[in-house]
């Protein structure tokens, strides 16, 4: 089994709104090895979204150790994170949250500038990335300009621009069709073949799921249960 | 102050609060009608605190700065009336001698002319009592310290009648009466107290007729009309001695002689304005009947009317000058609300999707705006006042210069004005806006799609742009036909009354501005307007300001028609804001090809191309005129055209600072999105750039405006060539000024290189040409030939056969017929300064510009001397207006032969000289060496560099005073920067979490919200310094505007630098606080966060 990416002990959440204490994590244990392609489901509100931002160092832990690389998230303070973000990690979010004022191949470059890429290799690489999640021929047009799909490849491609080593997406096909629900996850499928790239992918829909390497089952803020689906390697590899 | 723009504030107050009324009525409607929509507004006051505070100063500035003026006005008003009361006193009416109606053998009153008033008035229930005085200038000496003022007033009041006017009050307030004194005693005046430092019992001397007379001084008394020269009642001010009648007369040897007829309305000081206006009319019928040569020279009624009138000029100003950033305040409010309307923008798509109308929408962003305004209103005019406080501060400096004191007094007129009209203007910019919010797409809304293009219409077709342009037409003829058949109120009311059918109706004809939200109607509409406000402006009644905004609104009109009809939109509007631009620089763009040699000499002149074009078929019109208001409409009209160029093009300029990425690599995200954010929403960046543009281009002129003027007005060329005037006292003449001083022991080789001597008086004269033109009284003065060889009087013009300024100089020295005169008298130059012309003022029919232009041959005019022989004489030139500056006042004058007013008696003598040392120390010790050499003669000197500097002084004082006034607009627009920041973080906030997710430090975060700030900031400063810097340079080139002076063009480069430093600074502070908090938005919580 190749060595974990990711590893998860005892982690908690609490947040505080006014007076009233929710305690969104509860003591999470989990192990990613590096490569894989992990689902996790659950209920609204068991916690998925949470754990995604916790682990991937958006967001403060309450209490446990989070180490990704073999470094503790903990241990760095907020510059570092965000240097190790923008160079080890790419995002991709249900509602893409594109800079609608920039075209689609200047919200890719975004992370490549940010780790200080010079902006012609910047745009080299963003538009060689378009390219390869099939928007060669729409880098030029604003995120308004673009279908839903598009959109969400859109930010694929700024996920993957800067060959991050994990990829963590929430909810990336939750505002999609069905179609092209699919086409995104078989894009995702065969960036993590052809590439390696670890996913970690919070999903309510099963069908995504079933496509991952493994599915985790949250509630209440714990793990309640993994398996890993049937066809799960056939499904890797048939991208 | 009673009155503004020549309408009674009463009558502006009533037809506020009709209007407050009717907008009370519509909340009081909505609230009746949909209680929930006006709670909807109403809480979203409390959503976001620190916005709340911004969205308030922004809707108060417009009324602090009405308040302001208001307040400023009312002060100033309220104290040149305290001054007048003072002044006069009791004393209501003064008379003087009249020469034109006396016997030519006499050259004065006498007491038998005030006696003929007495019994005249006998018994007359409205006069409290009548007197003679004597008034005359004496030098005054305080022998014991060696000071003297020169220019003291000698008085002799009549102990007999003077005890009426209850105007001799001691430093204890105690009336004291004339009749006390004793043969050798003497009341003066507290400013002559001061000014020579004596007290009671102390000796005073009076030189009189080149003899000393000396007196104890048994008290010192007010200064007011009865005890010396006050300002209002003289041309001079300075304090008095005042010893009973028969004694003045027995030292100026003249029995009998009497100056004024002082006249007591009934009444006390106050109350008496109604009885002074009967006493004079009485009065003029008295001296008509008995043929008295008396002639009423002032009344205190007057005063105090022309005080009000000073304080209503005040107002008037400071609201002009206000405009430009009540301007900008107007904008800020509408982008306050436009910002609003986009925020929530999803949320009107839903509530519009539930069934709200877009007439609900609008009703709830008035109650929310309403919520706002009537507690900003009040604020901004309470603020008012305080700006007004600290705005007296330094015009009390200023006017203390001219002996006026200063009281602060804001009057509740004003105030309530100021907030009922911030109450208007709010509500009229929030409703316009709030329908404007109203009017979207209710799926573009929820889905948060951009609106289409608002400039393109869906249908171009002509069929179309007629039904929207007939629509409009059609909207604003019924809206005229009711306003003036039922008048505003019952218009309101029925619009009131039946809302949602006026709201169909009001949609229906050709959907103009609905839906379809094309530009086309507009855009024709706005070529009608303009072509009517072109051709009255042109054609009707001259008017530059109508003139030239319409031919701008026509402009812009066909960019926005062309676009609609499918060109580009980029292309079309560079194109026309080029052209706007242009048109509102010429004649410098046609000044600047025929310097390079593109364009023929004459084309320096072309600064009307519609009119050229029109001349070309006969159809150009006569000169047109624009006064202070031109500095506003062209601020507005070059702010819109530049900043619509800069938002259409900004972005192909901005790619060049792709260059910069190379550079600042570390900040090249930043800068990405720092640039690109902006120029997406062109609106709202473009009305912070406008609004910055033009607060900053209105400092920018009035600052580089001021700074020439002092230069052209107030330099070295003002003295004329000279260092010193001495003046000699009328009493106590001097005969030549060298020998004096030779005798008075002075060094006159070793420090004074030349003297001249000018003889003044004044004299009747006109203009030959018009018969009908009353004679007027003005200064001649004769110039020796010294005078004339050392003077450095330029000129602006000289008559046809006078090839230089020394054949003309050569003419006033040889020929007793010549004069040079200034350009005060002609007619062009009167009707361009306030309260200037009128029936006893010398006018010549002209304009220095067209003397320039024409040759002209000498003009002839009628003189009439004090004797009464008429003789005719010749103008060949007028002198450089920097001569009359004011620095000598006795310069504004016509300048003759020496010869020609030899023979006058009691004539004004003055001597300028040119010292041997320029320093200013030098020219100093000079003046005061002058001055105590010739103590005992009452001789006056004075260092025309020191006065040089102290008109500066006080000209810079007062432009201080309006830029810094002006400057309230930069308020304006950082509070606008505050706005557009503080709502972008807000708007925001899932997109930081998201850059700060893929890697944006806070750093990052932080420079990106700055520098976009920075950007619409120093686009601003940088719009508004170019071109306030290329209007200013344009006009003061421009011999129209500067009655063709040629002027040493130069920008005050420090002020400027202190205004843009100041600005730039300012809108950094606000712009850093919303960059620091977007940069510590927690990254989890902002990706969740829903905007």
């Amino acid at each position: 089994m190749p060595e974990p990416i990711i590893q998860v002990s005892n982690l908690v959440k609490t947040y505080h709104t006014g007076e009233v204490e929710v305690q969104a994590l509860r003591g999470i244990n989990i192990d990613v090895p590096a490569g894989e392609m992990l689902a996790i489901m659950g209920p609204s509100g068991c916690g998925k979204t949470t754990f995604l931002n916790c682990v991937s160092g958006i967001d403060d832990v309450t209490s446990g150790n989070v180490v990704i690389e073999g470094t503790d998230l903990a241990s760095l303070n907020d510059d570092r994170k965000t240097e190790y973000r923008a160079k080890r990690m790419g995002f991709i979010f249900q509602f893409y949250n594109l800079l609608p004022v920039l075209s689609a191949v200047e919200n890719v470059e975004l992370p490549l500038l940010v780790s200080g890429t010079a902006p012609a290799e910047a745009r080299r690489r963003a538009s060689a990335m378009l390219e390869r999640v099939g928007l060669g021929a729409w880098s030029g047009h604003k995120p308004a300009q673009l279908s839903g799909g598009q959109r969400q490849r859109v930010t694929i491609a700024r996920a993957l621009v800067n060959d991050p080593a994990i990829i963590w997406a929430d909810e990336p096909t939750g505002d999609l069709d069905s179609h092209t629900a699919d086409d995104i996850m078989s894009l995702m499928q065969q960036l993590n073949r052809d590439q390696g790239q670890t996913f970690v992918i919070v999903t309510h829909d099963p069908g995504i799921a079933e496509r991952c390497h493994r599915i985790v089952h949250m509630r209440d803020g714990l793990i309640e249960r993994e398996e890993v689906p049937a066809g799960a390697g056939a499904a890797a590899s048939r991208g | 102050m009673d009155s503004l723009f020549g309408i009674p504030l009463t009558s502006i107050l009533v037809v506020l609060l009709a209007l407050v009324a009717g907008i009370f009525g519509v909340l009081g409607w909505i609230a009746w009608r949909n209680p929930l929509l006006v709670k909807m507004g109403l809480r979203n006051l409390t959503r976001r605190k620190t916005q709340t505070a911004l969205i308030v100063i922004g809707l108060m500035l417009s009324t602090l700065i009405i308040s302001a003026a208001f307040a400023t006005g009312d002060t100033v008003g309220y104290s040149v009336t305290n001054a007048a009361y003072n002044d006069y006193g009791e004393a209501d009416v003064i008379g003087a001698f009249d020469r034109e109606k006396a016997d030519p053998s006499r050259d004065g009153l006498l007491q038998q002319d005030i006696d003929a008033v007495r019994a005249a008035f006998e018994g007359d229930p409205e006069v409290d009592a009548i007197t003679g005085v004597i008034r005359t200038p004496a030098p005054a000496l305080n022998p014991t310290e060696r000071l003297s003022e020169p220019a003291a007033s000698f008085v002799g009041i009549d102990p007999e009648t003077t005890d009426g006017f209850h105007q001799l009050i001691d430093q204890n307030g105690d009336l004291v009466s004339a009749r006390d004194l004793g043969p050798d005693e003497v009341y003066i005046s507290q400013r002559l107290a001061d000014d020579i430092r004596l007290g009671v019992g102390d000796t005073v001397r009076v030189q009189y007729g080149n003899q000393p007379y000396d007196f104890t001084v048994r008290a010192i008394v007010r200064d007011n009309a009865l005890t010396a020269a006050t300002a209002l009642t003289s041309d001079q001010a300075a304090g008095g001695i005042v010893a009973p009648i028969e004694r003045v007369r027995e030292i100026a040897g003249e029995p009998g002689r009497v100056d004024l007829l002082v006249m007591s309305a009934k009444g006390g000081v106050r109350d008496s304005l109604d009885a002074t206006k009967v006493v004079r009319d009485r009065l003029e019928e008295v001296i008509d009947a008995q043929g008295l040569p008396i002639q009423v020279i002032s009344d205190k009624a007057q005063v105090v009317e022309i005080a009000e009138l000073i304080g209503s000029v005040f107002v008037t100003f400071f609201l002009v000058f206000g405009l430009f950033s009540m301007a900008a305040g107007v904008m800020l409010i509408f982008l306050t609300f436009v910002m609003l309307a986009a925020e929530r923008r999803s949320e009107m798509g839903m509530a519009r999707a539930v069934g709200m109308k877009r007439l609900h929408l609008t009703e709830s962003f008035i109650a929310e705006g309403m919520g706002y305004n009537l507690g900003s209103a009040l604020i901004g005019a309470l603020l008012g006042v305080g700006v007004a406080y600290l705005l007296i501060l330094v015009l009390g400096n200023v006017f203390g210069d001219f002996g006026l004191s200063i009281t602060f007094n804001a009057n509740p007129v004003g105030f309530a004005i100021s907030y009922l009209l911030g109450v208007v203007i709010t509500f009229v910019t929030v409703a316009i806006s709030s329908w404007r919010s109203a009017n979207l797409n209710i799926v573009r809304a929820i889905r948060d799609i951009p609106e289409p293009d608002t400039f393109r219409g869906h249908d171009r077709s002509l069929g179309r742009l007629f039904k929207a342009t007939a629509g409009v037409l059609w909207l604003a003829l019924i809206g005229a036909l009711s306003v003036v058949t039922y008048g505003v109120l019952t218009v309101i009311y029925l619009l009131l009354k039946r809302a949602p059918k006026v709201g169909r109706f009001v949609r229906k004809p050709g959907d103009w501005a609905g839906r379809q939200r094309n530009s086309g109607g507009w855009a024709v509409v706005m070529i009608l307007i303009g072509v009517l406000a072109t051709w009255w402006g042109g054609w009707i009644d001259e008017q530059a300001f109508a003139y030239t905004a319409g031919t701008t609104l026509v402009l812009f009109a066909i960019a926005m028609l062309a676009s609609y009809f499918g060109a580009p939109t980029r292309a079309t509007f560079a194109i026309m804001s080029t052209v706007i631009i242009w048109y509102w620089l010429l004649p410098m763009p046609f000044n600047l090809l025929a310097s390079l040699g593109v364009l023929p000499e004459e084309a320096k002149g072309w600064g009307d191309p519609l009119d050229g074009l029109l001349s070309l078929v006969g159809l150009d019109h006569e000169p047109i005129s624009g006064n202070i208001e031109m500095f506003f409409v062209s601020g507005v009209c070059i702010t819109a055209a530049s900043t619509v160029f800069v938002i259409f093009n900004a972005d192909r300029v901005l790619a060049s600072l792709g260059a910069l990425q190379a550079v600042f690599r570390g900040i090249t995200p930043a800068i990405r999105t720092a640039i690109s954010y902006p120029l997406a929403s062109k609106f709202r960046t473009g009305m912070a750039l406008a609004m910055f543009t033009l607060v900053m281009f209105s400092l920018i002129v009035m600052a580089t405006l001021n700074h020439n003027f002092t230069q052209l007005f107030l330099g070295d060329d003002a003295k004329g060539g000279f260092d010193v005037q001495a003046s000699a006292n009328v009493n106590n003449p001097i005969g030549d000024l060298r020998t004096a001083l030779t005798d008075g022991g002075y060094d006159v080789d070793a420090n004074i290189s030349g003297i001249g001597t000018m003889t003044s008086t004044f004299w009747e004269t006109k203009a030959a040409s018009d018969p009908e033109d009353a004679l007027a009284f003005y200064r001649f003065a004769g110039l020796d030939d010294s005078f004339i060889d050392l003077a450095k009087f330029p000129l602006s013009t000289r008559a046809v056969g006078y090839d230089s300024d020394e054949a003309v100089w050569d003419a006033v020295r040889n020929d007793p017929n010549v004069i040079v005169a200034n350009e005060s008298i002609l007619s062009f130059t009167q009707s361009q300064n306030f309260g200037a012309g009128g029936e006893d003022q010398l006018t010549v029919d002209g304009s220095i510009t067209d003397l320039q232009d024409n040759p002209w041959q000498p003009i002839e005019m009628t003189v009439v001397d004090d004797n009464g022989n008429e003789r005719t004489m010749q103008i060949v030139g007028f002198v450089d207006s920097a001569i009359i500056s004011g620095v000598v006042p006795q310069w504004i004058a016509l300048f003759v032969n020496a010869g020609v007013v030899a023979d006058v008696q009691d004539a004004n003598q003055d001597f300028f000289v040119v010292t041997k040392d320029e320093s200013d120390q030098a020219v100093s010790d000079v003046a005061a060496a002058i001055e105590s050499t010739l103590l005992d003669r009452g001789v006056q000197a004075d260092s025309l560099t020191q006065r040089v500097n102290d008109a500066a002084a006080q000209s810079n004082a007062f432009s201080t005073l309006f830029v810094s006034f002006m400057s309230l607009g930069l308020i304006v627009g950082i509070a606008a920067l505050g706005v557009i920041s503080f709502r972008t973080v807000a708007e925001r906030r899932q997109q930081i979490g998201m850059l700060r997710a893929i890697g944006y430090s806070r750093r990052l975060v932080a420079i990106s919200f700055f520098l976009e700030s920075s950007f619409i900031a120093i686009t601003g400063i940088g719009m508004g310094l170019i071109l306030g810097g290329a209007l200013s340079y344009n006009l003061m080139t421009s011999p129209d505007f500067t009655n063709g002076q040629q002027i040493d063009f130069s920008y005050p480069v420090g002020t400027i630098l202190l205004i843009v430093g100041i600005a730039y600074a300012a809108s950094a502070v606000m712009t850093l606080i919303p960059a620091r908090s977007a940069s510590r938005v927690a990254v989890a919580e902002a990706l969740r966060y829903s905007a």
